[in-house]
Formats: structure tokens, C-alpha cells, sequence
């Protein structure tokens, strides 16, 4: 795999996870005060997010076998893991740095075959 | 106890448990996978996406289950713990590859399956403390 389908693989997760937070916050939870904007607002941007995820991942998959990409996935984990220590300010601990790194070992074994 | 003069909820039928609406939600986003890798084959080399591909059924048999398994994730989320989610998500990590074989013919080697035992594990590892970084986010 190059860096180019390297980043757009990147890409894909990145927007997948975004995705998915934008839709957790557009349906809010119970008893959460709404903007009125607020959810047409999140679900547009979600959308958005996911469409570019999924064009891309189309565009891959063309390219690479299911089973040699599909293992890559497990970066939107790690994607996750980073932003919520980004914005939330979470502590890495030793169990998601053994996970990340188990993940990131298994993903360059799979790019070896 | 039941307070007097309420009735009791009724349970929802079988199919609507919540573990079994996580196990077809894990089945549809594997089988939405081998459907759009099938729609990708077909069509001319060339061109990674082109107008043919939005005439294939099995693209939009993909967008279908995908659907459907999202309907299902969220059901399930409703009553199943988010870290029991996430780790029978990771089963999909060992069905797409078994699916790439049997369906798609792949031939997946040794050092392909013991990455994908690698990221399994590590998917397994990060599932509790991600599950509460998630509800967070």
C-alpha cells in the first residue's frame, strides 16, 4: 500500500468517526437542551461525513482485496482513542496503549501479505 | 413488586432481544462489506467509481444491510452496554475475511490472519476504556 491510499484509508476513518459524533450530538441525550439548529445542523454535517467516507472507501475497495483492507478499520479505534484524549483531555493508560499498539502491529502485518 | 393497579410490560417478542438485534447487526455490516466489494469487481478497471456501479445490485443490496444494520446497532444501544457492543463489533474483524474467502475467493495467507488476530486482540484490549471515552465524545 502506498502513503497516498495509506492517507486516504486515513481519511475514510477519520471521517467515519466524525460521523458518528456529529450524530450522537445532533440526537442529543434526554433532558439535553436543543438549539433549534442544533439538529438539523448535525445531522447535515454527519451526513456529509459519512458520504465522503463511503465514496472513498468504494474507491478502495476497487483497488485492494475486502480482506486486506478491512483489517485497517481498526485505526477509527484508534482515531477515537486520540481525539478523546485531544478534546477530552483523557489519560492514555497502559491498556489503550497495548491496544493501540496491538492494532497498529497487526495492520502492518496485514500490509506485509 | 409490581405496584398494585399498574400492569406488567409486556415483554417484546424474540426476535426484537437485544443481543440478537447485535448479532444481525454484526451480520448485515459483514455481508453490506462482501456486497460492495462484489459491486466494485464488476464494472471497467479503470475508473474506481463510475456511473455503472450505481446500477449494481449488489451496491445497493450494501446500502440496504448497512441500513438495516444500523437500524439494529441502535436498537440494540438502547438496553446493551456500549463496551458489550463494541466487543462483538470485533467479531466483523474475523467474519469479513472468512466471508472474503468463501464468497469472494481471496486467499488470505498466515501473516494476513495473524494481523487480523493482532487487531482483533487490540480491538478487544481497547473496548472498555473506549466504550466510556465514547460516551463522552
Amino acid at each position: 500500500m502506498t502513503l497516498a491510499y495509506f492517507l486516504l484509508l486515513i481519511l475514510v476513518e477519520t471521517c467515519a468517526v466524525a460521523g458518528q459524533i456529529f450524530f450522537k450530538h445532533a440526537m442529543g441525550g434526554e433532558g439535553t437542551p436543543q438549539r433549534k439548529w442544533r439538529r438539523p445542523a448535525g445531522i447535515t454535517a454527519g451526513v456529509m461525513a459519512m458520504t465522503i467516507a463511503f465514496f472513498v472507501w468504494l474507491g478502495l475497495l476497487k483497488r485492494f482485496e475486502l480482506s486486506y483492507l478491512y483489517p485497517f478499520e481498526g485505526f477509527d479505534r484508534i482515531i477515537l482513542v486520540f481525539a478523546a484524549s485531544a478534546f477530552l483531555k483523557e489519560r492514555m493508560t497502559r491498556g489503550l496503549w497495548a491496544g493501540v499498539l496491538l492494532i497498529v502491529a497487526g495492520s502492518i502485518l496485514v500490509s506485509l501479505s | 413488586m409490581i405496584a398494585s393497579g399498574q400492569a406488567p410490560k409486556p415483554r417484546p417478542p424474540w426476535f426484537f432481544h437485544p443481543l440478537l438485534q447485535l448479532c444481525i447487526s454484526v451480520g448485515l455490516s459483514s455481508a453490506s462489506q462482501i456486497l460492495f466489494k462484489v459491486a466494485t469487481n464488476a464494472g471497467d478497471d479503470k475508473h474506481a467509481i463510475n456511473p455503472q456501479l450505481f446500477t449494481s445490485w449488489a451496491l445497493w443490496g450494501g446500502i440496504v444491510a448497512s441500513l438495516t444494520s444500523l437500524v439494529s446497532w441502535l436498537y440494540a444501544l438502547r438496553s446493551v452496554p456500549l463496551v458489550i457492543a463494541f466487543n462483538l463489533a470485533a467479531v466483523t474483524y474475523i467474519l469479513i475475511p472468512l466471508g472474503s474467502w468463501v464468497f469472494l475467493g481471496e486467499q488470505v495467507p498466515p501473516i494476513r490472519w495473524l494481523g487480523i488476530a493482532l487487531v482483533t486482540l487490540g480491538v478487544l484490549v481497547i473496548a472498555r476504556p473506549l466504550s466510556h471515552m465514547e460516551e463522552r465524545l
